[in-house]
């Protein structure tokens, strides 16, 4: 979309602040301060910010939109861009302070972009394996103008990532890239695709693996969105047909890619839950702020194991994004952060079925529409991303020490 | 304290502890004036109490980090009562010009001193315990010494001693998540054991997905549990210490008790194998101020009446 449409910043206000952003020497600002700052921007805003409250239940294609608008109206403020490196669009600035906006925003009843999930993933990769494509790309991510996918998945390869067959054979100029990728979030949506491929032998298994930055718009690509159980299309599936991909192209080193698969998942897992809690508890809160009439004991009950779900989850998670913003690799106890993640997500969705059943049974209002969206994607939260019954068996053997089984 | 500090009160407690002398422990950690330091640094504190639930040991120590200065010097801090209406009902009341008490204190034996400490109203009191009567209660865990408090006295006779009851009893209530997670911890490790030892279907039990997994999830939600209470911090207020972080460490050692008890199998029920004496800890310490699964309703509850949640977010 044209970035002028989507520059609709808050007017007046914008520029002073911006150049008190830009004053401060932010790796050296307290987070306290920060997130002051950063709430009182957002009250300053409010206004401006208002169109960013709900998420659109007239279909996905609204909500991309709308997220590209407030991503673009963060960049400009300066917020969207901390905590990203300088020399890739940011203003550099700890990782920490992303962590804040996602919080600040669902504090302040702002919906988190879902675009920043992807940010979260791919981008903290590129910074740190691929420099020169996000000196190159994220600022137009950071500017809503572009948005990229995570390739995966594949139809024979889910929870047993390390089989997948999509292969990229080396050629003089770089690539031929062939193979299909299933459950890629907002790749209908994307420009790029961060892909996994492979470049050893068949037998080669997590050994054999590269990651590839592949342009969407090359010839070869066919991109199909996939209408999920709650009507939407929330992911999409990336076909390749021989498609020519260069040199530069490749993520980290050939051969390398389980490596930077797994670097990115310490993200995906631990920003994302982050980020997660935030909106988690924006619903308990306004489902609080909602309630009325008799409350039966088992709405009651749930509403109080949710509570507690989402508390474990944002001290769990508050310590992992601390670790990962001081450079600190959490592990294989990451697969806590995510096992809890799931456990808030449903007993969170569990508790606002009881509580707004009638609604969400019956009601055609935006807002039941929305609920009953996103109680259905609660009940994926224990597969994407590393089923929970995956990450159990991790906490067994590497959290727990019993003995390997295979 | 530095991690080394931190690892070196960690040797000390658990060996003592494991010999039995609890009471030492306590000698140790306030002769030394090193209890105020354990109590301001959370990971310390956890360790402690975490040792504590660990080698069901009892002690006054959950007196002294509830009361601190104002305390067990001076008195035995007196619980709400088994069964008490209400999560953190002071277990003083005014009535007609009288304290009426009616609460329990834990590690009985160890009451030798001369006056107890009760919540009445929003205040702490100390009355001398010769004017209560105290009557130990054998029960569900005798391990832990419980003693009911009852008795009638003149208010005039009570002394306030500075403090409220409702910061006390949230100290005390963050006290038993961390002594309920070191049980918890302590019941999954002695399940990790059995499992890699014993061998059924040529194969040790660990081998078995659903006998890791069971265990797997308990360690997950001991983990959410440890790191909450850490969080929030000994200021946490009287609410959310106890139906928050108290309920998700009681929660949490629920099922870590019951899955180590399903995966010890037959032997986990022995008296010689000892499980059953973390199970009796986690049940009877999950019992004060109110249980687990009452603690979610009454959540609910609350956020649902008072239109806000009751717990405020750990500042990043």
């Amino acid at each position: 979309m044209g970035s002028d449409s989507a520059r609709r910043g808050p007017r007046g206000g914008r520029r002073p602040l911006w150049s008190a952003v830009r004053a401060v020497e932010i790796p050296q600002m307290n987070v306290a301060e920060h997130a002051a700052a950063l709430r009182r921007w957002l009250a300053g805003n409010a206004d401006a910010l208002d169109e960013y409250r709900q998420r659109s239940p007239s279909g996905i294609e609204t909500e991309v939109r709308h997220d590209r608008g407030l991503m673009r109206l963060l960049y400009d403020a300066g917020w969207g861009r901390m905590g990203w490196p300088e020399a890739a669009g940011g203003l550099g600035g700890p990782a920490v302070l992303r962590a804040l906006l996602y919080d600040e925003l669902g504090a302040a009843g702002v919906e988190v972009p879902e675009a920043y999930v992807m940010i979260e993933t791919c981008a903290s990769l590129l910074v740190e394996y691929g420099k020169p494509i996000a000196a190159q790309h994220l600022g137009a991510f950071l500017r809503g103008e572009e948005i990229w996918a995570q390739g995966f998945s594949e139809p024979e390869a889910g929870s047993d990532l390390a089989q997948l067959r999509t292969r990229a054979v080396a050629t003089d100029k770089g690539f031929r890239l062939s193979g299909q990728k299933i459950w890629t979030s907002m790749g209908q949506f994307s420009r790029w695709a961060i892909v996994l491929a492979r470049t050893g032998g068949p037998e080669s298994a997590h050994r054999g693996l590269t990651m590839l930055w592949v342009d969407l718009d090359a010839p070869g690509v066919t991109v199909r969105p996939i209408e999920a159980s709650n009507g939407r299309a929330e992911f999409a599936e990336m076909f390749f047909d021989d498609v020519a991909v260069p040199a530069d192209a490749v993520i980290g080193e050939v051969g390398g890619g389980w490596a930077a698969a797994m670097y990115l998942l310490q993200y995906e897992r631990g920003m994302y839950a982050w980020l997660r809690q935030s909106v988690l508890r924006r619903r308990l809160r306004e489902a609080a702020e909602r309630a009325e009439g008799p409350i039966g004991p088992a709405a009651a009950a749930a509403f109080g194991r949710a509570i507690q779900a989402t508390a474990m989850l944002r001290a769990r998670s508050r310590r992992t994004v601390r670790r990962l913003s001081g450079g600190e690799n959490p592990g294989p106890e990451i697969s806590i952060d995510k096992a809890l993640l799931g456990a808030a997500e449903q007993a969170t969705y569990e508790a606002l079925r009881l509580l707004y059943w009638t609604g969400m049974a019956s009601g055609s209002d935006p807002r039941s529409m929305t609920l009953r969206e996103e109680w259905f994607y609660s009940r994926a939260t224990t597969i994407f991303g590393g089923a929970v019954d995956v990450q159990r068996d991790i906490v067994a053997e590497r959290v727990l020490g019993l003995p390997r089984v295979h | 304290m530095t991690p080394g500090e931190r690892r070196m009160l960690g040797e000390m407690v658990t060996e003592l502890f494991a010999a039995g002398r609890a009471a030492d422990v306590v000698t140790e950690l306030v002769a030394s004036g090193m209890a105020n330091e354990v109590w301001s640094d959370d990971e310390a504190t956890a360790l402690v109490l975490g040792a504590q639930g660990a080698a069901v040991a009892t002690s006054t120590l959950l007196d002294h980090l509830a009361t601190g200065a104002s305390g067990p010097s001076t008195g035995r801090l007196v619980l709400p009562a088994l069964g008490a209406a209400g999560y953190a009902a002071a277990p003083g009341a005014d009535e007609a010009g009288c304290l009426v008490v009616d609460g329990i204190v834990l590690a009985a034996d160890m009451t030798d001193a001369s006056r107890f400490l009760i919540g009445v109203g929003g205040e702490l009191v100390a009355v001398a315990a010769s004017a209560l009567a105290v009557e130990p209660v054998a029960g569900f865990d005798p391990d832990l010494r419980v003693a009911r408090v009852r008795g009638r006295v003149a208010r005039a006779t009570a002394e306030a001693v500075g403090g409220s009851w409702s910061a006390t009893a949230a100290r005390a209530a963050r006290g038993l998540a961390f002594e309920l997670i070191g049980a918890a911890d302590a019941a999954i490790a002695r399940a990790v054991r059995h499992v890699m030892e014993r061998h059924q279907f040529g194969r040790p039990l660990a081998a078995f997905q659903v006998v890791r997994h069971r265990l797997a999830a308990a360690a997950v939600a001991v983990a959410g549990a440890r790191e909450l209470a850490l969080a929030v911090g000994p200021d946490v207020d009287l609410d959310e210490a106890v139906l928050v972080v108290k309920a998700a460490a009681g929660r949490a050692a629920l099922i870590a008790v019951q899955e180590a008890q399903q995966v010890c199998g037959g032997m986990g029920f022995t008296a010689e194998f000892g499980l059953h004496r973390l199970v009796r800890r986690v049940y009877l310490l999950d019992s004060l101020f109110g249980g687990c699964e009452a603690a979610e309703v009454e959540l609910g509850e609350l956020a649902l009446a008072s239109g806000r949640l009751p717990s405020s977010p750990v500042a990043l």
